[in-house]
């Protein structure tokens, strides 16, 4: 292996592979800042340009997307409050608070660490699980991803911070917005009201451009004034502490590169739940979770490094089956089978020098774009002292260019549009927006995996308690709810006395 | 200096009109060819597999652009094109019988399949009858005794889709009971479910399937190619099943309807020189895409063929 891993670094450190590297990370990074559009347009941009060139090289350039674009998505979560791509959504609870405290440097650095040592984590755990891929992959069936969606949504709820309710109703909303389109299984269509555009349900990108995006630019144009309130100039150069701070959280940037890995690696979950669920567990294993969700910077780690753990995940099922984990994989897949490396069972064995040159290039993309990132930190986060006349139709502008540039359709724009005033109501009454998103983006898995755990089943629920992982994620669901309600009960259990 | 330029300008417009009528000039510009699903996936490659050569064998030097153009289960690209300009630079790979399924079943759509001008076949997928290596099944035989006990659970996407209906084709010829699991995402995805044993068995395309056969995850029971495509698995045919015979998946490239003769030949041509290329052919068999061209005349007859055969079946091919 190590023999191998040493032909992968051999292969990648060519002149060109360099250089396709380096593209991959700046492309990366600018599709990342970018909200709506992010790692799947980015790769699908790089295919024509990888025609002429060896399999290496155009796996250079890959993995130079794939390593960057999660830490680009982190920085408009943090300066604008709107994530970039969907799995920095977590970001935004703490990182935006920070921004606004005049700590944006900071958030920044702790992100982009973190982003670089959970994508480093992450490729490591793929290296270390390659002989037992196929065990971890099969043992997730449609029970398990079930429970899975479950358990996403309820840490969703917990980790709402004081908003439980409203985040479960919020959360709700969202379940009935995912219903919307054609029902897989029995192939009629629900709630399209004759709306062609319906046709395929609410799409989560611009849903997510909508909610965010726009509106939190309704809300600073009513607002007035500048993201960060405080006089911040002085702490823009916060970087460094905040690169320091997320070496010293050693503990949680382990943690949170774990859940990203193990969950980017199971299909059809998907990376946006693996940033909620590293929150969340970071939230409820601190001594002080009442400080999260107001600039906790162990609120940015947390997620940031699960977010860039789990492309070691996602690829995965991707190389072992073919079997796409998330939006990005899906084009990544189409690029390696024009270079002819046909995914499946025997690719480790048949292409082990392209794989382990993927795996060398992911890794010092990780780092590379973190590095390149920190640099320019000073001038991002001069962002949040632009005035709201000028940062709100720049932002709207290009929030909605990437609502249309996903798909090139105008209804995803109106949609985008609808949300965004949806969303400014909900800043307003103080309902939290990520509860919506995630159901949106969960409410689909969980309800076809339950419907084929049911058939698969003979029409019992026994399924979901017989097997061992399902029922473990299970027993984990209902910790989810019991923890806040058994933390609050202490507390008061202790100012009592 | 401007003067230069414009002078230039009106000796190229001279030319262009000594050089004849404006059809001789085909392709003038880009060729535009919609993939009515997302990227990723075995339309996808194909035209991206087949573009440059494309471009390599046209009689002038333009560009080919796939165009991703997904949604709606294929028809919102389909009916893009069909509504396109018949003048050779938008075409479309069209799935068949993917493309009329969705009619067959009553579902409106804004295209008319048998009005497209078909161009030229890429290539073609058999079905295959699949239970996990470890099953005790190990013929046939054995699992129409299986199939007697109780319904056959298979792996679909929904209701409409191609491997949905092949599979349900299938029940009905040789008479089992039957139960789909829909919901997977993909043949892949189904191909995953049949390995791990969410159902017993299922119907897939071959392409997603062969290399799990190989590798020794699965095994082959049936496939509806004849000859067989898989070493040891017997055709439907030479089963006797002559229903199940020809069940294929059909990557076809076609023009919105009425598109000029010489134009389609000029098409066509380079089309079928594409595939001829040994280069490409190099290509399609180090990553597994079997190329199999067929002729403008022949593509069209195909698409009949699948037509008549999912119209014999129109019955079976979703829950009443």
């Amino acid at each position: 292996m190590l023999d191998a891993l040493w032909q992968g670094l051999v292969l990648t450190l060519t002149v060109k592979g360099i250089a396709m590297l380096v593209l991959g990370v700046i492309v990366g990074l600018i599709f990342g800042v970018i909200p709506g559009i992010g790692g799947p347009n980015a790769l699908a941009l790089c295919i024509p340009l990888t025609y002429g060139m060896t399999p290496q090289d155009a796996m250079a350039l890959a993995g130079g997307i794939m390593g960057s674009v999660s830490f680009g998505g982190s920085i408009t979560s943090i300066l604008i409050n709107t994530p970039g791509n969907a799995p920095n959504a977590a970001t935004c609870f703490d990182g935006y608070p920070m921004a606004r405290q005049g700590r944006a440097g900071a958030a920044i650095g702790a992100a982009g660490t973190a982003a670089a040592l959970g994508g480093v984590l992450g490729v490591l755990l793929l290296l270390a699980v390659v002989p037992i891929a196929k065990q971890i992959v099969m043992s997730f069936g449609p029970p398990e991803f079930f429970m899975l969606s479950v358990l996403g949504l309820a840490c969703i709820a917990v980790s709402t911070g004081g908003m439980f309710l409203r985040g479960l109703v919020s959360g709700g909303f969202g379940l009935i917005l995912s219903l919307v389109g054609v029902d897989i299984i029995n192939g009629g269509t629900r709630f399209t009201f004759g709306i062609d555009a319906l046709y395929d349900g609410i799409g989560v990108v611009p849903a997510l451009i909508g909610l965010f995006a726009l509106a939190e630019m309704i809300h600073l144009s009513i607002a007035g004034g500048k993201v960060a309130r405080e006089d911040a100039e002085a702490e823009i150069s916060g970087v460094w502490d905040g690169v320091v701070e997320t070496f010293r959280q050693w503990p949680t940037v382990l943690r949170g590169s774990a859940i990203g890995a193990v969950v980017g690696a199971i299909p059809g979950v998907g990376g946006t739940i693996c940033g909620f669920l590293a929150y969340t567990a970071a939230q409820q294993v601190s001594k002080d979770p009442d400080s999260f969700g107001k600039g906790n910077i162990l609120g940015v780690i947390a997620p940031e490094s699960a977010a860039n753990a789990k492309d070691g995940g996602h690829l995965i099922p991707t190389l072992a089956f073919g079997i796409p984990a998330g939006a990005e994989m899906v084009v990544f897949l189409g690029l390696m089978i024009l270079h002819g490396l046909e995914p499946g069972p025997r690719l480790l064995i048949d292409h082990e020098d392209v794989i382990f040159a993927l795996i060398v290039s992911l890794t010092i993309a990780c780092i590379f774009a973190t590095v390149f990132g920190l640099l320019i930190t000073r001038w991002l986060a001069l962002i949040t002292l632009i005035d709201v006349h000028i940062l709100v139709p720049t932002v709207t502008a290009i929030s909605l260019v990437g609502a249309y540039a996903l798909e090139q359709k105008v209804s995803d724009v109106v949609i985008s549009v609808a949300f965004g005033i949806v969303g400014y109501f909900l800043i307003k009454f103080r309902y939290p927006r990520v509860t919506m998103i995630l159901a949106l983006v969960l409410g689909d898995l969980a309800e076809r995996s339950f419907y084929q755990s049911i058939k698969i089943g003979d029409g019992t629920i026994g399924i979901f308690f017989q097997r061992s992982i399902s029922l473990t994620l299970f027993v984990l669901i209902v910790a989810a709810f019991l923890l806040p309600g058994l933390r609050y009960l202490r507390s008061r259990a202790r100012d009592a006395k | 200096m401007l003067a230069k330029h414009i002078l230039m300008a009106a000796a190229a417009l001279l030319a262009a009109n000594l050089a004849g009528p404006a059809e001789a000039a085909f392709p003038d510009k880009d060729i535009n060819i919609v993939i009515p699903f997302g990227p990723g996936g075995g339309f996808d490659v194909y035209v991206r597999m087949v573009g440059p050569f494309l471009e390599k064998h046209l009689p002038a030097k333009v560009n080919v652009v796939p165009k991703n153009v997904d949604g709606a289960g294929g028809a919102r690209g389909m009916t893009q094109v069909f509504r396109a300009k018949p003048d050779g630079f938008n075409l479309a790979i069209v799935n068949v019988p993917g493309a009329m399924i969705l009619p067959i079943l009553g579902e409106k759509v804004d295209y008319e399949l048998e009005k497209m001008t078909w161009i030229a076949r890429l290539s073609y997928d058999s079905y295959v009858l699949v239970v996990p290596a470890k099953s005790e099944i190990k013929t046939i035989a054995e699992y129409a005794s299986f199939a007697a006990k109780g319904p056959l659970k298979m792996p679909s996407v929904g209701t409409g889709t191609t491997a949905d209906v092949a599979a349900r084709i299938f029940l009905d010829v040789y008479g089992f009971k039957g139960e789909m699991v829909a919901g997977y995402k993909g043949t892949r995805d189904m191909t995953l479910a049949v390995i791990r044993g969410d159902t017993a068995s299922g119907i897939l395309p071959s392409e997603s399937t062969r290399s799990f056969v190989e590798s020794g995850d699965l095994r082959g029971l049936l496939t509806t190619a004849d000859p067989t495509d898989y070493p040891g698995v017997p055709s439907a045919k030479s089963l006797g099943k002559t229903d199940l015979d020809g069940l294929f998946v059909h990557r076809l490239i076609a023009a919105p309807p009425g598109l000029p003769g010489d134009i389609k030949r000029t098409l066509e041509k380079a089309f079928l020189e594409a595939m001829a290329d040994p280069e490409l052919q190099e290509i399609a068999k180090k990553t597994s895409r079997p190329l199999a061209p067929l002729n403008a005349v022949e593509a069209e007859a195909a698409v009949k063929r699948q037509l008549q055969l999912y119209l014999r079946f129109k019955d079976v091919l979703k829950d009443k």
